[in-house]
């Protein structure tokens, strides 16, 4: 589906840049090039799944349009994985193929080299080139990882220089997708246990995106991986706009505000943790200069105090944050300025594409993704996880059912604390949790981060102060002070036990 | 280990403080429940607090002591 709109933009803006990364530009004709190339030998390969796991996002963005060309199933891992995550992966969600960077002992564009795949290449080597299944050269490489046969690590420069023939190397079959409906593999952030993979197909994602093309092209940062959905969205939203894609160096902040700059950034999207480090290290001054229209938050609940924060710095832009999940794509985005969700949104007809609903606490959605072919009005539901409150016409995200702190039996949801938390003068960052107690089985934890210059024990002493007026269990009985949150994919991780917390 | 009877005392009598009472003179036959007032989760809070500063508490081992003397006597 993106090469489709990919070539629409390439007809219209033949020389505009599609990805700027790392001092590299793109523009539309030649990323159209090299995925047209690219699809024709995932064809001639025979291949109808892969997985991609390369450091370099322009590299990343030509090889998803190439498979999406070839009507090949595309899943993008996360950007960290080591030589084992990729093999655990592959092996969970069956990739016989990962294409991965042709040569990874040097850095490629703007990011460092991915660490993982340095190991996986050692990893073969080790085997030695005698050894049973190795191949000399190029061509693929086994990891010896002792999960089975899979997968087949395929450098993207032999994937880039190999035949076109299909019968050289065999493929038959490759493609059997319909193009138009190519489908994608979308990992969900795992940050309350193992990711799922979730299958989508590009059309209905790009289905979503509204908007026509602007004349002199909007410049959109890539701040998300493009394992994330909040990626792919991104992506999909500037090339539909014929913009830019911009590629920051890395998620610092210093580095988001360089490439704002340099890049003269209009569209910035971003979880509230991002958008939190981001303004967190901005000084006086900083922001002059910058040409920001449209601010998007998502993937995470956001708190009135950062939406409050970014529109004193922004005043002109457009501030929207979206509630999205993996498994049921954009669901509803608002720009009124206040966190949650106007009430109003459940009380939509029968026939309205995206219906929501509560049930015991829990947001329910129905949306195009999770509607199945003859699906009637009341299936295709979907539980989010997500816990809402009403509160003032909002519905007010509370927590994860699986952040549900359980004190002595009472149920404690962690963000209305957190939000009294991140309020409090010396905060900085703060992940609310439970802790195992062996008195009440579990305690709410909070791992604070403090401003600079801030004093431990005032800061301890005015978040008691802060929850004093909670219910007893909702009260905060271990305040750690930590350097930084536990982050995963740009969104904080609360329970840092894993599932069993 | 009179050190540590400190440091348990000063954090029996916070909790005690932050609840909004004055605390009264801790000595080691002062009875957490009946004494002190301390409920069940004042002790997970303690617990927590003792396991931060010691590296372990009581109440992980299966202990509940009556007494602050009890308490003090398992970091002796």
């Amino acid at each position: 589906m993106p090469i489709a709109i990919l070539r629409d933009a390439a007809r219209a803006h033949p020389d505009r840049p599609a990805v700027v990364a790392g001092g590299r530009t793109v523009t539309y004709a030649q990323l159209v090039a090299r995925s047209d190339a690219l699809a024709a030998r995932l064809r001639a390969r025979g291949i109808d799944r892969c997985a991609i796991a390369v450091a370099d996002r322009i590299d990343a963005i030509a090889l998803l349009a190439a498979a999406s060309a070839a009507g090949v199933e595309a899943c993008v891992y996360p950007a960290t994985l080591d030589a084992a995550d990729i093999a655990a992966h592959a092996d969970r969600f069956a990739h016989d193929t990962v294409v991965v960077d042709d040569d990874p002992t040097a850095a490629r564009g703007p990011q460092a080299p991915d660490p993982a795949v340095l190991v996986a290449t050692e990893g073969a080597g080790r085997r030695g080139p005698a050894g049973p299944g190795a191949t000399e050269g190029a061509g693929p490489r086994r990891p010896d990882t002792g999960v089975g046969d899979r997968p087949i690590l395929l450098p993207l420069a032999d994937l880039e220089t190999g035949s076109t023939d299909a019968a050289t190397v065999g493929g038959v079959g490759a493609g059997t997708a319909d193009a138009a409906h190519a489908p994608l593999l979308v990992l969900t952030t795992g940050t309350t246990g193992a990711p799922k993979g979730v299958r989508h197909d590009w059309s209905r994602l790009a289905a979503g995106v509204h908007g026509t093309p602007v004349a002199d092209g909007d410049r959109w940062l890539l701040a998300y991986n493009l394992n994330q959905f909040g990626g792919l969205q991104v992506l999909l939203h500037a090339l539909a706009h014929h913009g830019t894609v911009v590629v920051p160096r890395s998620s610092h902040a210093a580095d988001v505000l360089d490439a704002l700059r340099r890049e003269r950034v209009t569209h910035l999207s971003g979880t509230p943790t991002f958008w939190r480090i981001v303004v967190g290290g901005l000084a006086p001054g900083d922001v002059d200069g910058l040409e920001l229209r449209q601010i998007t938050l998502g993937g995470e609940p956001v708190p009135d105090r950062l939406l409050e924060r970014i529109a004193g710095l922004f005043p002109t832009a457009r501030i929207t944050h979206v509630y999205a999940a993996t498994e049921a794509g954009t669901v509803v985005a608002v720009s009124d300025g206040r966190a949650g969700l106007p009430t109003t949104v459940l009380d939509r007809d029968e026939d309205a594409s995206v219906r929501l609903r509560v049930a015991d606490g829990e947001l329910h959605v129905r949306t195009p993704i999770t509607v199945a072919p003859g699906d009637g009005p009341d299936d295709g539901w979907l539980a989010t996880g997500d816990l809402v409150e009403e509160r003032d016409g909002r519905l007010r995200f509370v927590g994860r059912t699986v952040e549900i702190i359980n004190v002595g039996g009472a149920k404690v949801h962690p963000l209305p604390i957190e939000e009294r938390i991140l309020a409090v003068d010396g905060v900085d960052a703060a992940a609310v949790h439970g802790s195992p107690n062996p008195v009440t089985g579990q305690i709410v934890a909070v791992d604070v981060v403090t401003a600079p210059g801030a004093e431990e024990d005032a800061v301890r002493t005015a978040i008691q102060r802060a929850c004093a007026d909670l219910p007893a269990p909702g009260r905060p009985r271990r305040i750690r002070f930590v350097d930084e949150l536990r982050i995963r994919g740009d969104k904080v991780v609360r329970n840092p036990n894993g599932e069993s917390s | 280990m009179p050190e540590a009877a400190g440091i348990i005392i000063d954090i029996v009598r916070g909790l005690i403080e932050r609840r909004g009472d004055v605390p009264p003179e801790i000595h080691d036959a002062s009875t957490i429940g009946d004494d002190l007032g301390l409920d069940s989760l004042d002790l997970a809070e303690l617990s927590a607090a003792l396991e931060d500063r010691f590296g372990r508490d009581p109440y992980t081992a299966g202990i509940v002591p009556s007494t602050v003397g009890e308490l003090t006597a398992y970091f002796a």
